[in-house]
């Protein structure tokens, strides 16, 4: 993964004035990464999180000081497409996006703006990403993560770490976690990330942790079986079936919750991803 | 959200799309004045917001005033999936020849904008017998930037071979609906039937507008239409509290820190053969008070004959979290057991906070757990 982010990357933090803009930066900072700088719009001058961290009016002069060109997005809903749209534009290479709840005409126009450009986008709604031992950034926490050889990608925050715990307590570790977010339109899809992890040579084995709703992972099973050499395990939230669209959802509004679990369990085994019902199952499927 | 017919039709009103004259009534003399006043036959529709209304009894053609009061009586007595209808809309009929369905949405897999145009069923047998059902389709890809262009309309038409008379009209109603889909925030917009009345005019016979949720912030209009009155009070409290709420049929209440963990958890009780009562996120890096809150309503509810919350200790530990129940228990004082599972920051701390302390079972995240 060294061409996406490595322990000499510089970060900067959008939003870091903010309540959970300073939470979690504080949360950051407990790891080896470089922290470099912060932008909040009427706060640039002042230092961020008792004087470790400088802030900057915009992107522009924090780029200008301090060469960054990773970004974490932490900027409320109202003003984080702006937020994304500055970083784009400045050149930064890769924008983490925390923020959840951003509207989606802004999703689509951002998705669109980040065509033709050097930046990739992860998120919205990501909790982030970790190479255990190395680099985390986001929500996660930094050295909860067992180092291993499985990479693992996943929609969801809570329900990724859970597994993980459960993965490390059984010996299994990560080479690498990407959390593509969870959001009707991502920068970074899950197929996206497959084909990252097909070509990262500390990663031997995949673990999607899906959900239902959205055609994520059918997309993803689609590339899996057409370019993928490595195994791939899937363990999908929702599997029950009991929140498959209730009378409300019935009308075709929600675009993105057409299909069910079931049809998508139906996708991925087709693709011959091996679906784990359990956390037990994740592990013996894993082997 | 979805807005009910009469609020959508409005709204289609304001932006200049033509629909049948009506009025909102809940009572036989009201419906009785408009149709003296519109002098033609009219159509009473019961206004809720789930599909196939007319297969349930939900809209009906009155032909003369006498049928007004037992078909709105009967009508305000229907429950559809559940909900009951406080409000009918009245509206003159329209005589018609073509029938069309309209819709804009986003396409989940380009993330584009997409306007789609059907011929649903066209007066004319010569249309019928020339094209097959799968032909009447139309789609063109809008570039959100640009917006709608003159042109894809006319692919629309002319793809369809919509009757000339109808594309001045339809045009200036597909700029209309472009509009509104933008400025509203829609996430799904669909006129069906849109109809060509037997005069030639181009009509909105029923509408239906879904705003994005994410987007309310800054519609503060459309905000102000959600009628509670469709909601019970849980799912009030719970959005409030800006809580993710679904209910569901079972007496095993659950919640979660994570939407997908929610879910997870959801399956996790089925799995054992039992039956959760709701899905319920607190969100993933939600502080002690906020989760007290969403715990002290689900303990509430009468169907709920025991709890499992599952938390992952990212932003709050879990050990707060078990001070926060405890507190509510203190408070409270409910006997149901309350099962804890806690993985993440500080979860031993947390098992042991909770460690016996009826009516707690409080564990660390394990598969082989008992409810």
């Amino acid at each position: 993964m060294g061409n996406l982010i490595d322990q000499s990357s510089k970060i900067i933090v959008q939003g870091i004035t903010g309540q959970m803009g300073n939470h979690i930066t504080r949360k950051m900072l407990l790891s080896d990464i470089k922290i470099v700088g912060g932008v909040s719009p009427f706060k640039g001058g002042e230092w961020a999180l008792e004087g470790r961290v400088p802030v900057f009016e915009t992107v522009r002069s924090a780029i200008n000081a301090t060469e960054a060109n990773i970004s974490v997005v932490i900027v409320p809903p109202a003003y984080a497409a702006e937020a994304i749209f500055e970083a784009i534009n400045e050149g930064i290479s890769l924008i983490i996006c925390i923020t959840n709840g951003i509207p989606i005409h802004d999703l689509v126009k951002i998705k669109m703006y980040l065509r033709g450009k050097r930046c990739r986008l992860l998120g919205p709604n990501s909790p982030g990403l970790c190479i255990p031992g190395q680099i985390s950034l986001g929500i996660l926490p930094h050295d909860q993560i067992i180092k291993g050889n499985i990479g693992v990608v996943s929609r969801s925050s809570t329900l990724a770490l859970q597994i993980m715990d459960y993965l490390s307590k059984n010996g299994y570790g990560v080479s690498t976690f990407i959390g593509v977010g969870d959001a009707p339109v991502l920068g970074t899809n899950i197929e996206d990330v497959l084909r990252m992890f097909e070509e990262d040579t500390e990663t031997e084995k995949i673990l999607l942790v899906g959900e239902k709703g959205g055609i994520q992972e059918e997309n993803a099973a689609k590339y899996f079986s057409q370019h993928m050499t490595k195994p791939l395990v899937a363990y999908l939230a929702g599997q029950s079936g009991l929140l498959d669209p209730y009378p409300l959802q019935e009308i075709s509004t929600c675009q993105f919750e057409k299909t069910s679990i079931k049809e998508k369990i139906i996708s991925l085994d087709k693709a011959g991803i091996r679906v784990a019902s359990s956390l037990d199952e994740i592990l013996s499927l894993l082997g | 959200m979805r807005l009910l017919e009469y609020q959508s039709k409005r709204l289609l009103k304001k932006y200049g799309t033509p629909v049948p004259d009506g009025k909102i009534v809940a009572n036989p003399s009201d419906a009785k004045q408009f149709m003296e006043m519109a002098k033609s036959d009219c159509m009473l529709k019961a206004q809720v917001l789930t599909a196939g209304r007319s297969k349930s009894g939900g809209i009906k053609l009155i032909k003369s005033v006498d049928e007004i009061e037992p078909a709105l009586s009967e009508m305000l007595k229907i429950k559809f999936e559940n909900f009951p209808v406080n409000l009918t809309l009245i509206e003159k009929a329209v005589n018609y020849k073509d029938v069309f369905k309209l819709s804009l949405f986003i396409d989940p897999v380009s993330a584009k904008p997409i306007i789609e145009l059907t011929y649903l069923v066209s007066s004319t047998e010569e249309y019928l017998n020339k094209h097959d059902q799968s032909k009447n389709i139309e789609t063109a890809e809008i570039n959100p930037e640009i917006g709608l262009l003159d042109y894809q309309v006319r692919h629309l038409e002319m793809a369809l071979e919509a009757p000339r008379e109808m594309w001045d009209q339809f045009r200036q109603i597909a700029r209309d609906l472009w509009k509104m889909f933008c400025e509203l925030d829609a996430v799904y917009l669909e006129i069906n039937p849109l109809v060509l009345s037997s005069d030639n005019h181009l009509m909105a016979l029923n509408v239906i507008i879904e705003i994005d949720d994410y987007a309310l912030f800054r519609q503060s209009e459309l905000a102000g239409l959600i009628d509670y009155a469709m909601y019970s009070s849980l799912e009030i409290e719970t959005h409030k509290a800006g809580l993710s709420f679904i209910q569901l049929d079972g007496n095993i209440g659950c919640m979660a820190n994570g939407a997908a963990l929610a879910m997870s958890t959801v399956d996790l009780i089925y799995r054992k053969g039992k039956s959760p009562a709701n899905f319920l996120d607190v969100g993933a890096c939600v502080s002690a008070e906020r989760l007290g809150v969403g715990f002290r309503l689900l303990i509430a509810e009468k169907n709920i004959e025991s709890m499992v919350l599952n938390y992952y200790g990212l932003s709050t530990p879990c050990d707060e979290i078990a001070m926060e129940i405890l507190k509510a228990w203190g408070e409270i004082g409910f006997t149901k057991p309350v099962f804890v599972l806690f993985s993440g920051l500080n979860s031993k701390k947390g098992v042991e906070i909770l460690r016996r302390k009826k009516p707690f079972k409080a564990a660390l995240f394990s598969n082989d757990f008992s409810i």
